[in-house]
């Protein structure tokens, strides 16, 4: 034990030691945004280009920030601001810049940051923009919109309408409730746990896996880049999985009728659970005779088709 | 039975040894005795012999090689000539990295975002000629792919950090685009004669509005101008993504 | 006559062995891509001299000998341009082979000059070694710039450059299966431009 306590206040010490010479300075602030009088916040919008951007849901009414501000110099921490424009009719806009002056010195590339944690009321609608940082969403019931060019979006329980744009990137999603449209250009997507009107995925080259889903209608599509699925086929919804190049794998927990039409232009089809029947370079196929089926399209033009049926739901989707 | 017909569809797969043995001894008894199709075959080893007997390196010219320098020495001075634009810039006093709603900054940073990033641009909108596998370049301007972080050098500032991440930017998406071009190009032969109009149609109208995104962004480098060039290249993309994936039109 | 020939000249694939290219990673290149990279001047010369001839081949064919020289040095900039991006994870020949094709193609499509074939004829320098049919060989050459630019591209690929269909996908971005049809339509349109004097020329040969 001594021995422990004695190595930790060498490194405390150390530590210390080494802050005499701070390679950058760092500060954090603290700001609460209270309604005006009478009126709710329903919407936030925060711009930051200069770092990253986490956004939670909180019971209270108001709107925290807390920010953490790096600059080379104190000089350049002045310049670094955060600016809140309040608006009358509701939204609240947060926005973050770097002032340039006449005397100031070129500031290096990488040397300034501004990350952002928001909390904001569950119910209020959020609009995050980053530049190339990560995005987090988490705890909000109404929805929102996330931009970023290459920063990694993390959304998680959160209900609502939710559509995101990125260049390149990582995107997570768990547990989302509602309306889900996903969109990016390269990098991948994991899609966890989500049920309600509709679950829509769309990457040009990078990959789309979605487990635990059970959305009405569900729209996955890649350019290049294998798709997995593995949810529900919900009675009368629709499932239209679509990839250029990329394989196309999916299994669903059939607990109605469905009917599945799979098309790979050059690759295979291979079909397990379900009775199918070939029609040129298409196979289809139809469990349980009922009224309402689910249609399940999944087509791919280079890439191989892997269809598994299994009966029943899953223990951990009863909840659904 | 071999037709005819069949020989001229399979002869260059026949002459190069690319057809399955049944299916070459069935052209092959058919040719010994139809006197056409023997000189089809023959026109076709002579067309392949004779094109292979041109030898694929030729020497140029001497001078290239100063030619090539001359234009490497001019690219490199270009790049020291924006630093000096840049710290005229600097002392203008302009405001960047401003949310929504920021003043415009001087024209001239953007004119040299724009002229840099028509330099290497191989994908003009308007010179697409639909159907032809020659006619939509192949990837983007030089093939190769976007890195994943910029080589900017120690001394960058962030405002050239800047115009390097959103030249890069635009330049995948750009890029993106002539790839969802070729494939499009590719799939067309499948396409039906009104999703080939309808496909035709929104692609001009989407090339017009980014065209017009690209002109208006001119007028100053601020958040929001390359938010809206960006948001049209994004919705162009999903709309060839759409129709070259699925081959139809969902919306 | 004919028939007699055509059965002694069974058509198969004629192994080219000095044709034919494969993407192997070698060390002394990746080296010389390494100081091209860091600007060094000697290195993009040398860079230059190994690859100068094949490059000019490949511009020459499909974006004509009177532009060559213009293209040729548009590829090279690209190249050293674009070494920063090049991962290796192609060869850097069939990279190379992309951005001259890539090069030649838009050229040729930015401006269409119909060229004459007199002109052509003369401007094509003498080839190395005179194999098999030297006139007909001149005259497809003379020829290519009648063709498509597409139909070019796969024709001086696989027959003049000896790639395989899998590389000239790869190189022109189509699938095996275009590329296949591409030949077979050049060749085809080929056959129709030399006429039919080349089936005589060919039989004189033989006889």
């Amino acid at each position: 034990m001594r021995l422990v306590a004695i190595a930790a206040a060498v490194s405390l010490l150390a530590g210390i030691a080494r802050a005499d010479k701070p390679k950058s300075v760092v500060e954090r602030d603290v700001v609460d945004v209270a309604p005006a009088k009478g009126v709710e916040i329903d919407a936030v919008h925060i711009d930051n280009r200069l770092g990253k951007v986490t956004v939670k849901g909180h019971d209270s009414a108001g709107v925290s920030i807390v920010a953490v501000k790096r600059a080379p110099d104190d000089e350049t921490m002045d310049r670094l601001k955060i600016s809140l424009v309040p608006d009358p009719a509701g939204p609240v806009h947060i926005n973050t810049s770097l002032i340039v002056v006449d005397e100031g010195r070129p500031v290096k590339a990488g040397s300034i940051r501004i990350d952002l944690v928001v909390y904001i009321p569950r119910k209020a609608r959020i609009d995050a923009t980053t530049w190339n940082d990560d995005v987090t969403l988490a705890d909000l019931d109404n929805g929102g919109g996330v931009t970023t060019n290459e920063g990694d979006i993390a959304v998680s329980n959160c209900a609502g309408e939710i559509e995101t744009h990125a260049a390149q990137g990582a995107q997570r999603f768990s547990e989302v409730f509602g309306k889900l449209d996903a969109e990016g250009i390269s990098g991948e997507m994991d899609i966890e746990t989500v049920k309600g009107d509709r679950l829509g995925a769309r990457m040009h080259d990078g990959t789309i896996a979605a487990r635990k889903v059970r959305s009405r209608e569900v729209e996955l599509r890649t350019t290049s880049g294998d798709i997995d699925f593995d949810g529900e086929a919900v009675a009368g919804g629709t499932v239209y999985i679509a990839s250029y190049s990329g394989d196309v794998r999916m299994t669903f927990r059939a607990g109605s009728s469905v009917r599945v039409e799979a098309l790979s232009k050059r690759g295979t089809i291979a079909a397990v659970g379900i009775e199918t029947t070939r029609k040129g370079r298409r196979v289809i196929g139809t469990y349980g005779g009922g009224r309402n089926s689910a249609g399940v399209k999944m087509m791919t033009n280079l890439g191989n088709i892997d269809l598994n049926v299994r009966v029943g739901l899953v223990d951990d989707t009863a909840e659904f | 039975m071999t037709r005819c017909h069949d020989i001229a569809e399979l002869v260059t797969a026949y002459v190069d040894g690319d057809l399955d043995d049944a299916r070459a001894s069935a052209i092959r008894g058919h040719v010994r005795s139809c006197s056409g199709c023997a000189a089809l075959v023959e026109a076709e080893v002579a067309v392949r012999d004779a094109a292979e007997a041109l030898d694929p390196a030729i020497d140029p010219p001497a001078s290239l090689w100063d030619r090539i320098e001359a234009r490497i020495a001019k690219e490199e001075i270009h790049d020291s000539r924006r630093s000096a634009l840049w710290l005229w810039w600097q002392r203008a006093r302009p405001q960047v990295f401003l949310g929504a709603g920021a003043a415009a900054v001087a024209g001239l940073v953007l004119a040299v975002w724009i002229a840099r990033s028509n330099e290497g641009d191989s994908h003009d909108p308007t010179a697409r000629a639909p159907g032809e596998l020659a006619a939509v370049g192949p990837h983007g301007a030089d093939g190769a792919d976007v890195p994943a972080s910029t080589a900017s050098t120690p001394s960058s500032t962030i405002d050239e950090q800047l115009v390097d991440d959103i030249l890069r930017a635009e330049k995948r998406y750009r890029d993106t685009i002539a790839e969802l071009e070729r494939i499009a190009a590719s799939e067309r032969e499948s396409w039906d004669a009104d999703l080939t109009a309808a496909y035709d149609a929104r692609i001009a109208e989407l090339d017009a509005i980014v065209r017009r995104e690209r002109a208006a962004a001119a007028g100053g480098l601020t958040p929001e101008s390359r938010d809206t060039l960006f948001a049209a290249y994004r919705v162009q993309i999903s709309f060839m993504n759409e129709v070259t994936v699925t081959g139809e039109l969902l919306q | 006559m004919n028939i007699a020939i055509a059965q002694e000249k069974a058509p198969g694939r004629v192994a080219r062995p000095h044709k034919r290219r494969r993407g192997t990673v070698d060390p002394e290149e990746m080296e010389l891509v390494a100081a091209c990279r860091r600007g060094e001047h000697r290195a993009m010369e040398m860079l230059y001299h190994r690859y100068k001839r094949r490059v000019f081949g490949l511009v020459t064919r499909i974006a004509g000998p009177m532009d060559a020289e213009e293209v040729a040095q548009e590829v090279f900039v690209r190249i050293y341009r674009g070494l920063t991006r090049f991962r290796g994870d192609s060869a850097l020949s069939t990279w190379i082979y992309r951005l001259s094709v890539n090069a030649a193609l838009s050229h040729v499509t930015r401006r269409p000059k119909p060229m004459e074939s007199d002109d052509a004829l003369a401007a094509v320098p003498a080839p190395a070694e005179p194999e098999r049919d030297p006139r007909l060989a001149r005259r497809l050459e003379a020829c290519l710039a009648e063709l498509p630019p597409g139909y070019r591209a796969v024709l001086v690929l696989h027959d003049v450059e000896g790639l395989s269909h899998e590389e000239c996908a790869g190189i022109l971005g189509c699938r095996v299966g275009t590329s296949k049809s591409q030949l077979h339509k050049a060749r085809a349109k080929m056959r129709d431009l030399l006429g039919p004097e080349m089936a005589a020329e060919r039989r004189e040969r033989l006889a």
